[in-house]
């Protein structure tokens, strides 16, 4: 399932917009939550511009970019960043996971919408491991896959590592 | 469509958890406003992909985003309305202690 409308810009916007709004969710400092909403609501009108309603796009981003700013502004003026009060719960170690699972989901995706496994599946074929493997040696090279394989687990160690506590 | 769907379902199970999992009243209304994107997505990819040329999906955005607009207004007086209030209730248990 190969599918050509879908470029490279759909998966960076995307990510983009899923990891904004995991931020959105999982930010400890109001202000910084907000700001991470903002991204995402950029994010879902590029989407919007690739799915080629640009009018819709422009509407979205007039109307809820105003939304927005009429009802967070009293929060961000309000709400200091270093006032503790206004400071969300901290969902730290929910958020890094969520984190890996949407990184292991647009992975897995990618690598079926690049290899032949979606075409077994939809036929009802057997499907092995030597099957999966030829279909990933021919659908990437090998740097490709070094280097997302690096990546992966750079995020990996960054998300999972645990802060020294000072004393 | 499979991409836009799978993006919408990430969007909104991260919208969901917000508001499950959040007690601060202003991050609810962040994870309400994501869930909310994640609909609006839905309903333009299923305008591209099963209507066509029919602008069915895009007009059910449209006032759906009226619809936001008018709430947030709401939200704003409401809001306003209560701190208002709050403040008078402050002033007048100052001037009793006083």
């Amino acid at each position: 399932m190969a599918d050509s409308s879908v470029g490279i810009l759909f998966w960076i916007i995307a990510i983009v917009s899923i990891t904004a709004a995991i931020s959105a969710v999982t930010l400890k400092k109001a202000v910084g939550a907000i700001g991470a909403l903002a991204v995402n609501f950029l994010a879902i009108a590029g989407i919007f511009v690739y799915l080629d309603f640009v009018s819709l796009s422009i509407f979205y981003f007039l109307v809820v970019g105003g939304a927005m700013f009429t009802l967070f502004f009293p929060f961000i003026q309000k709400f200091d960043s270093t006032n503790e009060a206004v400071s969300f719960e901290s969902h730290q170690k929910i958020g890094r996971y969520i984190f890996m699972a949407i990184l292991v989901f647009v992975g897995s995706l990618y690598l079926i919408a690049h290899t032949e496994v979606w075409q077994y599946a939809n036929e009802a074929r057997l499907i092995t491991l030597s099957k999966v493997l030829d279909t990933i040696k021919t659908g990437f090279e090998a740097p490709f896959l070094f280097t997302i394989t690096f990546l992966f687990l750079l995020l990996l160690i960054i998300t999972t590592r645990q802060k020294p506590k000072v004393a | 469509m499979f991409y836009y769907l799978s993006l919408s379902a990430a969007l909104f199970a991260a919208g969901m958890y917000g508001v499950f999992a959040r007690r601060n009243f202003p991050a609810k209304i962040i994870a309400l406003f994501i869930m909310l994107q994640a609909v609006l997505v839905n309903l333009a990819a299923f305008n591209k992909y099963v209507q066509g040329e029919d602008p069915t999906g895009v007009i059910f955005v449209f006032f759906i985003l009226l619809v936001l607009v008018c709430q947030v207004f709401c939200l704003v007086f409401v809001f306003n309305h209560w701190r208002r209030q709050s403040h008078e209730q402050a002033d007048d248990s100052l001037s009793l202690l006083k």
